[in-house]
């Protein structure tokens, strides 16, 4: 049992995603919420990374998505280069930021709320000087064109893109638990939990911090090119959403802060969230009644399953445990 | 003397605002010795230790480890190069298990997972926390959240062990492992400065004794000499008649 359980934790992350794979095609719901849920999903399991396991609130996430939206589009419409170039200029461009970003902030001990705040303005900050462009350079966003180039990554059906977010999703879950299991694992605990004790202990916090930072933003860089592809369009109002970035830290903090499967659960119930205040007030959200349901569901986790929803998987094996263990552990057994 | 000394301070100064915690101290550490400092509260001895250990810049003075200048180091890198240090107030990681506080040093000075483990568990063992392994630190009494703290540091086979009253708190079983434990780290060839106000528990067991008061050092000597220094008695032992009385 006990050798069994190191490989159920890798075996778990394919066959969840097998799942997610073929949900498409039995025509249960709309691909477009398929999407977003994958790419909650990704975006929550990647923020997890750094706030989560590193312990920096970092909301600058949105604006690498937003980095890798333009990236990509910039390399299709306006380059006319194969996309992989905008993705991976994407990716490095938000891995440096992001690197920079955190170093600054440990060099000039900006911490925590600051912390916060500072990555709220450095993505304001993107988010003006992209508003700023758009209206010198591409007045009303970049399309990118609208044909069938498998070998671009451009599809007409929009499932390949689903297929994308969740393989995604699937590489970064494996590649947490990896690193949990790694001596990384605790490494980055260390640092999160004891600036002062990891120090002392010889781990290089800043760096280690600094390596979590940089590896969580890489993803969101993934997603928003992903979400350039697929929507071939991509504006300030739709890469800028604050929405997203709420979600994201909702997913993340009511599926359980800190966890593998935390967020993944909690994007299933941004995305439910989302839906059901759709079909019940209509398309838009005016009363902004999706606020209000995450402020109450936020309220009932935090009250009822304080480790966020993946709690309540944890409270039901322990409790099958205790049920389990309790027999042989009643004194009279022992007398026996 | 016998050997060199490990690591050499030269005019350590540390400042907090108009307040000068440590106030122009110089002192060496030894192979196979422990070094005591005593003092009464405030006096600045665990300031002194963090300026050692890199929690602290120092305001002035030079730090020398092996003969390498150490004075700019960061904390992390001061703890590769040698020094370990426990903390006055214990500081575990407290969402790690006992025994996984103990690996995280291993690791970071190169060990691997699996070696980590069996020398964090060993060291563990020797200090009488066999049953506490895999609890969280919350599980802990006070004394047994300074023996981990001790057991984090001593672990780690440091060339210079920085020992902030590991005693307090302790029971009397518990201070009589421990004692054998530092004996045996010293008889390896650890350098130890120890802070401690157990005076009793001092002359017992440290070779030379610095004695702190008010940031600065006062005296330095054998037990002997210290208990018998005019100074020490005026500020320090003069106080405490009882402990005093005992040696
Ligand atoms: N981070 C700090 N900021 C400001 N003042 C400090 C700081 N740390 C220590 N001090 C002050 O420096 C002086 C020396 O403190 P320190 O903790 O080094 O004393 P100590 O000799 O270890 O005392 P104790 O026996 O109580 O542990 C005290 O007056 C203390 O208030
Ligand atoms: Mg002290």
């Amino acid at each position: 049992m006990s050798s069994f359980k190191p490989f159920f934790g890798f075996m778990i992350i394919p066959l969840v995603m097998s799942v997610c794979l073929l949900v498409p095609s039995f025509n249960l719901t709309t691909i477009d919420l398929l999407m977003s849920f994958a790419a909650y999903a990704a975006l929550a399991v990647s923020w997890n990374w750094v706030c989560g396991l590193g312990g920096l609130m970092n909301m600058a996430h949105i604006a690498f998505y937003a980095i890798g939206a333009y990236s990509c589009s910039i390399a299709v419409a306006k380059l006319g280069i194969h996309p992989i170039f905008g993705i991976l200029a994407g990716t490095v461009i938000t891995a440096t930021l992001a690197g920079v970003i955190s170093y600054l902030s440990f060099r000039l001990k900006v911490t925590e709320l600051y912390f916060a705040l500072l990555t709220l303005m450095a993505a304001e900050g993107i988010g003006a000087l992209s508003r700023g462009f758009e209206n010198e350079y591409s007045l009303g966003g970049i399309y990118l064109p609208f044909v069938n180039d498998p070998g671009r990554f451009a599809f007409l059906d929009k499932t390949y893109y689903y297929y994308a977010l969740i393989g995604l999703t699937g590489v970064l879950l494996a590649l947490q638990l990896w690193v949990q299991r790694s001596k990384w694992g605790l490494l980055i605990t260390a640092s999160r939990d004891s600036e002062r004790a990891a120090s002392s202990l010889g781990v290089p916090v800043v760096r280690i911090l600094t390596s979590v930072a940089v590896a969580s933003a890489i993803p969101p860089a993934l997603v928003g090119s992903i979400f350039a592809l697929s929507s071939l369009f991509v504006t300030v109002d739709n890469v800028f959403p604050f929405e997203l970035l709420l979600s994201t830290i909702i997913a993340t903090v009511i599926g359980g802060l800190g966890t593998l499967w935390g967020p993944f659960i909690g994007a299933l119930a941004v995305t439910l969230i989302h839906e059901g205040v759709r079909r019940g007030v209509g398309v838009t959200d005016a009363v902004g009644l999706t606020d209000m349901v995450y402020g109450a569901t936020l309220v009932l986790i935090v009250v009822v399953f304080p480790g966020g929803l993946i709690g309540i998987f944890r409270q039901l094996r322990n409790a099958r445990n205790r049920r389990n263990a309790e027999p042989a552990l009643r004194p009279e057994h022992i007398h026996v | 003397m016998s050997e060199s000394p490990v690591l050499v301070a030269e005019n350590l100064t540390k400042r907090f605002g108009g307040l000068i915690a440590v106030n122009d101290v110089s002192l060496e550490a030894i192979p196979r010795q422990i070094l005591g400092i005593m003092g009464q509260n405030g006096a600045g001895k665990t300031t002194l230790f963090n300026t050692f250990a890199g929690i602290y810049k120092a305001d002035g003075g030079r730090l020398l480890m092996d003969g390498e200048d150490i004075t700019t180091y960061p904390a992390w890198k001061r703890s590769i190069a040698g020094i370990s240090r426990t903390f006055q107030i214990p500081l575990p990681i407290w969402s790690l298990s006992v025994s996984e506080n103990v690996q995280v040093g291993l690791i970071a000075h190169g060990k691997s997972k699996s070696d980590a483990k069996r020398i964090a568990d060993i060291t563990l063992v020797d200090l009488g926390l066999e049953a506490k392994m895999s609890s969280l630190p919350s599980d802990l009494t006070p004394g047994q959240l300074r023996l981990l703290e001790f057991a984090r540091a001593a672990s780690l086979r440091p060339k210079l062990l920085l020992l902030d009253e590991v005693f307090a708190g302790l029971s009397q079983v518990e201070q009589r492992s421990t004692a054998a434990v530092v004996r045996k780290l010293k008889d390896t060839g650890i350098a130890i400065i120890w802070i401690e106000h157990n005076v009793r528990l001092m002359m017992e067991l440290a070779d030379r004794i610095v004695a702190m008061d008010h940031g600065r050092k006062i005296a330095v000597g054998s037990p002997l000499e210290i208990a018998r220094n005019p100074d020490v008695i005026s500020v320090y032992l003069g106080r405490q008649k009882t402990a005093g009385a005992q040696i």
